[in-house]
């Protein structure tokens, strides 16, 4: 049997000192208010050694947006430093740009609402690439009408209905779909596990569920409740008293298959 | 002992650089080729990796010229590594682009893997285990991220299968030519495993 994945989220930005530019992680709340946390490359071996199960790597856009070239020699550094499988993504604009990610560690392209709504990036990944190499980013908010697909700088510019933007997705082959509650993003109270649950039964594809995560019973919770097939999660790798062997420990004691050890 | 020459084969499916790191730490020198010509005197072992799609593989590989190159290296009995899509162009046929020919070294078709309950594509973390019917798993976990795969075979040894939805191939043997569903250049101990068997003489396989 497949195990069920544990996945940290690296959102990697440009950082300012001394009048130099660095290449940061950061983690957000509701993908605003951000806070630095260090360096890539040895976060992500210090996320190696705790048994990561994946990792995402996103390139976040705005002002402190790493430039494409630099973010292609930071995931080779990565790469270079672990072996893990990565979906990598953030602003990826056309199929010259996938294949130079897959060419430098990554395994997957996560492309997020711009791709996903303006290009037909989503089906030249899979034709060349295949669908297993397309990691689809949908980010939701609650409304009173039901959960809403957001995009746009901080999320907030409503693109319908997720039912309906999700529907048409599955048909247009993608691999995986990554799935997040932005209201939840950096809060650590739980991820959206009733959402997931319709989400789960709407899709074929494997669901990473993300937003929320804050304890090892969230993670539980997302692998019993709303059988997601893997939990995303930023904050909670950051925050120093989580031991991700303990929280593996309680997950597969509940009878759920996680790996448990690097070995 | 000088560190046994392998040629990558780029041919647009990816993760080369992934590939190069690993084979690097399996004690290998590494170098990538495009096309037979730059394929470096002395090399004993081509890795075909693999993230990509069944029949743009193959076009690459032919308007390369590479499927005659592979093919009189594999009638040579030379090593070869097959990796994910790089095993599966190695068969007849695939579901995933019918119509486009394989290089029919394994004689057998990749069909989509269909699973009910389980999702497609099979992603993440398995075990995989020997045929035969005490089926134990074995120690550690293979990397897998495929749609499609070998159910069955006529040709191959040393076979190692995975579940999921029914057995397909996880690892094989097809004379000197060593396969991999998964991808031993992200799977931790079990890759690392067979990426040291690979770069020793097949003699020693």
């Amino acid at each position: 049997m497949v195990m069920r994945r544990i996945i940290p989220v690296m959102l990697v930005e440009h950082h300012e000192m001394r009048g130099q530019l660095f290449p940061v992680v950061v983690t957000t709340r509701a993908f605003t208010d951000v806070t630095r946390i260090g360096d890539p490359a040895s976060t992500a071996r210090v996320l190696a050694s705790q048994l990561a199960d994946e990792l995402i790597v996103i390139r976040r856009g705005g002002d402190g947006s790493i430039p494409f070239l630099e973010f292609v020699e930071l995931l080779k550094r990565i790469a270079a430093e672990t072996s893990m499988p990565m979906s990598v993504g953030g602003g990826v604009r056309n199929i010259e740009e996938a294949h130079a990610l897959l060419r430098s560690g990554a395994d997957k392209i996560v492309l997020g609402p711009t791709a996903l709504q303006e290009t037909h990036l989503v089906e030249e990944v899979a034709e060349r690439f295949g669908r297993q190499c397309v990691v689809a980013a949908i980010d939701f908010r609650g409304s009173p009408d039901g959960p809403l697909a957001v995009g746009g700088e901080g999320r907030t510019a409503a693109l319908g209905p997720l039912g309906k933007v999700l529907s048409g997705l599955d048909r247009r082959g993608i691999g995986e779909l990554f799935l997040t509650d932005v209201d939840r993003d950096g809060s650590g109270r739980g991820f959206n596990v009733d959402v997931a649950k319709q989400v789960r039964d709407a899709i074929s594809v494997p669901l990473i569920l993300a937003g929320g995560c804050g304890r090892a019973d969230h993670i539980l919770d997302a692998f019993q409740r709303a059988d997601a097939d893997a939990v995303a999660a930023g904050t909670y790798f950051a925050s120093r008293d989580q031991n991700q062997f303990q929280a593996r420990a309680l997950i597969a004691n509940a009878g759920v298959l996680v790996r448990t050890s690097l070995v | 002992v000088s560190a046994t020459l392998v040629a990558i084969v780029d041919y647009g499916a990816g993760n080369v650089f992934s590939m190069s790191t690993a084979l690097s730490r399996a004690g290998a020198s590494v170098h990538v080729v495009t096309n037979a010509a730059e394929v470096r005197e002395g090399t004993s072992h081509v890795v075909l990796p693999g993230v990509g799609a069944f029949g743009h593989c193959l076009k690459r590989l032919r308007t390369a010229g590479l499927d005659e190159f592979l093919l009189d290296w594999v009638g040579d009995q030379r090593p070869l590594l097959g990796v994910c899509v790089g095993l599966q162009v190695l068969c007849r046929a695939s579901e995933e682009t019918p119509g486009a020919l394989g290089l029919d070294v394994v004689r057998s078709d990749i069909v989509r893997l269909s699973a009910p309950g389980d999702r497609i594509p099979h992603v993440g973390w398995n075990t995989i285990r020997n045929g035969g019917p005490e089926a134990v798993p074995l120690k550690g976990f293979a990397y897998f991220n495929h749609s499609f795969g070998l159910r069955e075979h006529r040709t191959l040894t040393d076979v190692r299968w995975c579940d999921h939805g029914g057995g397909f191939v996880a690892e094989a043997r097809h004379d000197a030519v060593l396969l991999a569903q998964y991808h031993p250049e992200k799977s931790q101990s079990v890759g690392e495993r067979l990426l040291q068997r690979f770069v020793q003489d097949p003699s020693a396989w």
